[in-house]
This record gives structure tokens, C-alpha cells and sequence, in this order.
């Protein structure tokens, strides 16, 4: 290994096999390079050929460059007889893991470069997981190559965190047009992690269920309503259209939940009572919630109790558990 | 015409090498050369897919108890059955099975040890207090369609019909019903299918035998005299599935006599968990996937209970039309749902299990 001197214009048209690095650099490494210049060399492979590859180092020197294009820097510079092709990733991947964190969409660029490397499933499981934090199953190697198909967008949102890898691979099974419908949704919404999970599994059921794809979804007019009524929060758009959508996937219970709301309307229950459904309707028990406090208080509730038993609503409480027509 | 199954690979546990089902198997499969190995086959073939696992044949000594009851459902009402884990895996490619995501080894395993079964069978009979046995082997795999391979019906049900208070089911959706034909079953032997509507059978049970096939079979174990049982397991949910299952029965009680018949099963779909994500990736044609499942108190996810509700009252009413008095149960369910499903419920699982082997043991 020799330390060189090398123009930068030289190093920024070098190329990169072994880059794995995506998404703006950090602003702390532009800070220090505007303020102090490049404290790391860069690391260089030269081919037998004579031919140069750049092995790490590619922000720094687009950085500097940016800052001075005429300069020179300092690099480290390996031939290929020190260094094979893996020997090299690995300086470049442990280098890059001492000082930050790979975003998902980085992991994913590294497991697919070990994978043309020539590393086997295997030794992926093994040795590179849990290396970048990945969760230990055998499926995770193939779910990150999967990412390796989303398109620039998309993987920005993912590398950025804003869309969740499980997310993103149910986005992957639809058209570029219904992608980009979802994940302008959950950033214009500003939507959590849960919530952009909920959206995409029921956009993607629906679209399986009824072939309804998400883009046609979301141009229907009550669609449209909730997201062009300016008085309303993204949370109120949301959950109104978290609901739309649980009427599409689950019309029997979203029918069932619907008439359960009416009935208890319809009961005038004092707030200190509350009425809960069964979750889901599944177990044919209902609960009743009292809140009281003193005795005066808790005769008065148990004769609203009393009347409740001879309301006609409560009839048709239990039938919503039993019938089907 | 349904495929006769022959696995591509033939592994053996080096300590069943002599085993006499082991030289069934060989005898069975000469095209085959086996690869020996050793240690457990769960940890052996665990790297490989569930694909490929269809592909590989495993004989191996099973280690631990061959028979234990069902473990049926939290807040459910049980039959009592037993179930006997004499294979565990199954050669078919049901899109819904929950063994693809169930069992921990992909290959099909084949358990050789039969002396160390029937001596833990006997020594149940004899100190157990129960009236009665209704056990099965279709619970982890089908438990004829590698009859033509193992023959382990020539050794199961003389079996049984030496025993006084047990029966045997052997569960299937297959056609592998020759080694049947001209057995001394002294009607301890149960044979079962699986049966959905012709559609969902095309479109979610790749690989198993057409409807209309299972019920030539059952036709001719009838004509033999075995006590038949149908398992309408899973019911789907679908645009059609009214005129469908309706059409089903109706043309299962052309063929078979409801005499003939020890119980039927039903049970809408069940779903663990992680199994709706692997069956969605594996097979993304399915779209049963796509109904009203909802999470049930076991966890499971199941349809909303009136959409069940509804396929039980209307199955189990049309098989009372057909079927006369058929002893009927709903497989994992409530009290609740088998009151207002069928009709009837029981205090508790022995009493269910009386009911359903009348026509067997009386």
C-alpha cells in the first residue's frame, strides 16, 4: 500500500465498485471537510492493467471537490495483488460501519454486492445480518435484494426512514402508478409507521379482493372529499379515510360496527356508562362499563341499568351477533 | 386424473436402515438410490424450502410420543380425538395448509419406528379410562398418499381391528385406496376425505385429487365396508359458495349412503399466524386470502362469526336433508357456534366423542 497524491478531478471520475452508500451525505461530514479538509484518505485499487478504482471515499471527494476542484488529496493506494475484490468490499463496508449507520436501502445495495461477490446465502445469514442489524430469519437476505427493484423515489423514502421495509415490499407488487398514489399519500399525510402499514395492506387487499388498484382508489369522489377539505387536519383525514377504507375491506363489520353505534345512539347512555362491543363480534359477550360515586349515584345508574333491559334496542344488540340476513 | 406422488430424493436415518418399512420403501422405490444420515431429520433438511422439501421422502425413528390429543382451540369445544403422528408433512400443495408454516422441517418424514406405536397405542388402551379412542393420522399429513410407497395401511388397520374400544381414521385427498381393498377391517377403520368444492379444489389444492375422483373413491372403500368420513374443511368463503357446497352434498349423498357414513366435519377457514403473509407469497393467485378474516380469541384468524354462522347453519341444514341424522361437528368452534351453527352442543369434549362414535362403536 502507498500513500499518494492525487488531483481531485482525477478521483471523482474514478469508479466506484464497491459503493453502497445512498442518500445525501451527512451535513456534520460536509461541515468538517469545509472546515478542516479530509482527515481520511480515500482508499485506491490499482488494476493490473493499470487502471484505478476508487475502493472508499466517494462523498468526501465530491465534497471537497465541490469546495476546491483544483486541490489534491491524499489517498491510500492498494494493488491488485494485496487485494482481492472481497478484501476490498470489506474495507470499504467496515470503514463505513465505524463511524455511522446504514439506512435500509444501503444494506440492502451491501447484501446484494457480497451476493455478486460470490458470498453464499449461507455466509450472508451468518457473518453479514447481523453485522448491519438485520433480523436474523432466513427470508431477510431476499425481502433487502427485493428493494434493490423500487425506483429512486421510493428508495428515497425508505433510505430516509419515512417508509417502512415491509411497507415497501407490498409496494413493490404494484405498478410504478399506483406506487407513487400510496407514497404521496403517506407523505402528504405525514403518515407514522403503523398508520402508512395499515394503508398499504388495505390499498394492496382491496386491490386483491375487488381489483380495484389504489391509483382508482383514491380518485373516487368521497376520496377525493376527504383530501381536499382544507378545515381538516392530516389526522382527521386519515382516520376518515382509514374508515372508507375498513368499509371496503371489511363490509360486514364495518356494517356491524355501523348498526352497534346506531344502537347505543339510540340508547342515550349517560357518559358514566359505557356499552363495548365483543372485538370483532366474535364472542357473543358484550361489556358494560359503570362509573358511580357515591350510593345515591350508584342507585340511580342501576335504575338506568334496569330500564336498559326492557329497551327494544337491546334486542337488537344481541341479534347483531347471531343473525345474518 | 390426479398424479401418483414419487418423491425425487430418499433420505434414511442410519438407525432405520434395517427397519421393515424401510424395506417397503426401498422395494417401492427402486428408481431411487436413499442417502443415509444421521442425527435428527429436523435439524438435517431444516435449510431447505418447502418447495423442494415436497421433493425429499425422509424415514427416520421417531423420537417422543407417537400419539397425543388433538390440541383443538382455545374457548373451543373439543371431540376427544387423538391424533397418531405417524408422518408428519404432505406431498400436496394446499394453498391454505397450515403445515407450511406449522411444522419446523420441510421434507416429508416417514416414521419407521412401528413396534415402539403400537406398543404405546396398547399400552394407552390398556390403562387408559376413557371409553373410547377416535384417533386419526391425518393431522400432519395425508395419511394415504404415500400408502402406495409405505403400505402402512397393511400394518394399521389389522391394527385396529383387533382393538375393542379404537378406531382409526385415515385421512386423505387421495385415491390411494388399493391397499385397502380385502383387509380384515372389522369397520375400525375410518377412511376419510377432504372435501371442498370442485372450484376451490382446481384453484387451492394443487397437486390433490379431483372431487369428483376422492368420491369414486369413497365409493369403493363403501363397497368394501368401511365406516367413510368427510371433512368439509376448510369452507371458503366466495361469490358462489352457496350453490357450490349445496351442489357438493348433494352429490356426495348420491354416491354414498348416509349409513356408511361415522361423522361429518365443519369447519370454516383458520389461518395462524404468519401463514396469511406465506401463503400470499407463495401462492399470489389465491384470493381466499382477501375476505372478511378477522383475529378470533385463539389468535387465529377466522371469517366474522356470521359469515360462519351463516356457512354452518346452511351446510349443516342441507346435510340433515340429504344425510338424515349423519353425526355432524364443527372443528374448533364454541359451544356458542355449535348451538346456533348445528343445532346442539355438548358439556364437554367426552360427550361429543360419544355422539360421534356411535356409528362406529354401537
Amino acid at each position: 500500500m502507498n500513500i499518494e497524491s492525487w488531483p481531485i478531478s482525477k478521483l471523482s471520475n474514478l469508479s466506484t465498485p464497491f459503493n453502497s452508500t445512498f442518500g445525501d451525505p451527512p451535513k456534520l461530514l460536509e461541515d468538517s471537510i469545509q472546515k478542516i479538509g479530509v482527515i481520511h484518505p480515500p482508499l485506491l485499487l490499482t488494476e493490473k492493467t493499470g487502471q484505478p478504482i476508487l475502493i472508499s471515499g466517494k462523498r468526501r471527494i465530491e465534497i471537497a471537490k465541490k469546495i476546491n476542484p483544483h486541490q489534491t488529496l491524499w489517498v491510500k493506494s492498494y494493488t491488485r495483488e494485496e487485494l482481492t475484490n472481497l478484501q476490498a468490499f470489506h474495507l470499504n463496508l467496515y470503514e463505513n460501519l465505524s463511524i455511522r449507520k446504514f439506512n435500509a436501502i444501503e444494506k440492502s445495495n451491501v447484501l446484494a454486492l457480497l451476493t455478486n461477490l460470490g458470498i453464499s446465502q449461507e455466509s450472508l445469514q451468518k457473518e453479514y445480518l447481523s453485522l448491519l442489524e438485520l433480523p436474523l430469519k432466513e427470508e431477510t437476505p431476499q425481502q433487502y435484494f427485493y428493494l434493490q427493484k423500487l425506483d429512486e423515489e421510493t428508495k428515497q423514502l425508505v433510505s430516509l426512514g419515512i417508509l417502512q421495509v415491509d411497507s415497501a415490499l407490498i409496494l413493490l407488487k404494484l405498478d410504478f402508478k399506483d406506487r407513487s398514489c400510496l407514497t404521496s399519500l403517506i407523505q402528504n399525510l405525514r403518515l407514522g409507521v403503523n398508520p402508512q402499514k395499515i394503508l398499504i395492506r388495505l390499498a394492496w387487499d382491496i386491490f386483491k379482493k375487488g381489483n380495484i388498484p389504489p391509483h382508482e382508489l383514491f380518485e373516487s369522489q368521497t376520496m377525493k372529499n376527504i383530501l381536499e377539505e382544507e378545515s381538516w387536519s392530516t389526522g382527521q383525514k386519515w382516520a376518515s379515510i382509514e374508515y372508507e377504507l375498513r368499509k371496503l375491506r371489511y363490509p360486514r363489520l364495518s356494517q356491524m360496527e355501523e348498526e352497534f353505534k346506531n344502537i347505543k345512539k339510540e340508547m342515550k347512555l349517560p357518559p358514566t356508562i359505557t356499552l363495548q362491543s365483543p372485538p370483532y363480534f366474535e364472542s357473543p359477550d358484550y361489556a358494560l362499563q359503570l362509573r358511580f360515586r357515591n350510593l345515591e349515584d350508584y342507585q340511580e345508574k342501576l335504575a338506568i341499568l334496569q330500564q336498559m333491559g326492557n329497551n327494544k334496542n337491546m334486542e337488537k344488540l344481541f341479534k347483531l351477533t347471531t343473525e345474518y340476513e | 386424473m390426479s398424479k401418483i406422488y414419487y418423491p425425487k430424493h430418499l433420505f434414511i436415518e442410519e438407525s432405520v436402515r434395517e427397519a421393515e418399512l424401510a424395506q417397503t420403501v426401498l422395494k417401492n422405490l427402486t428408481h431411487l438410490t436413499p442417502q443415509y444420515f444421521e442425527g435428527q431429520p429436523e435439524d438435517f433438511f431444516s435449510n431447505i424450502s418447502m418447495k423442494d422439501g415436497k421433493e425429499v421422502l425422509v424415514l427416520a425413528e421417531k423420537r417422543g410420543r407417537f400419539l397425543k390429543p388433538c390440541p383443538g382451540s382455545k374457548d373451543s369445544l373439543c371431540c376427544g380425538y387423538f391424533i397418531l403422528e405417524s408422518q408428519s408433512n404432505c406431498n400436496y400443495d394446499c394453498t391454505y395448509c397450515i403445515l407450511q408454516t406449522y411444522l419446523n422441517s420441510p421434507p416429508l418424514i416417514v416414521y419407521t419406528n412401528l413396534n415402539d406405536m403400537f406398543a404405546e397405542l396398547n399400552g394407552m388402551f390398556e390403562t387408559s379410562d376413557k371409553i373410547q379412542f377416535r384417533i386419526g393420522t391425518g393431522e400432519l399429513s395425508d395419511s394415504l398418499s404415500l400408502d402406495h410407497i409405505t403400505e402402512f395401511s397393511k400394518k394399521l388397520v389389522p391394527f385396529f381391528a383387533q382393538t375393542q374400544r379404537a378406531c382409526v381414521e385415515l385421512k386423505t385427498k387421495s385415491t390411494q385406496i388399493e391397499n385397502l381393498k380385502g383387509l380384515d377391517h372389522r369397520r375400525r377403520t375410518i377412511v376419510s376425505w377432504s372435501l371442498n368444492t370442485p372450484r376451490m379444489a382446481r384453484k387451492e389444492e394443487l397437486k390433490a385429487a379431483s372431487i369428483e375422483e376422492r368420491l369414486e373413491a369413497a365409493r369403493l372403500c363403501q363397497e368394501w365396508g368401511y365406516p367413510l368420513s368427510f371433512h368439509l374443511e376448510p369452507l371458503l368463503y366466495y361469490p358462489e359458495w352457496e350453490e357450490d357446497y349445496h351442489a357438493l352434498i348433494q352429490n356426495l349423498f348420491k354416491v354414498i349412503h348416509p349409513e356408511s357414513i361415522a361423522w361429518i366435519s365443519i369447519g370454516g377457514l383458520r389461518l395462524i399466524d404468519g401463514l396469511k403473509d406465506f401463503a400470499e407469497e407463495r401462492f399470489p393467485k389465491s384470493s381466499f386470502l382477501y375476505e372478511e378474516l378477522i383475529p378470533g380469541t385463539d389468535g387465529k384468524l377466522r371469517y366474522l362469526k356470521v359469515i360462519r354462522l351463516e356457512m354452518y347453519r346452511k351446510i349443516s341444514g342441507w346435510i340433515r336433508e340429504c344425510g338424515g341424522k349423519v353425526p355432524m361437528y364443527l372443528c374448533m368452534e364454541s359451544s356458542d357456534l355449535w348451538r346456533k351453527g348445528l343445532g346442539y352442543d355438548f358439556e364437554h369434549a367426552d360427550k361429543a366423542d360419544e355422539y360421534l362414535g356411535e356409528n362406529v362403536f354401537r
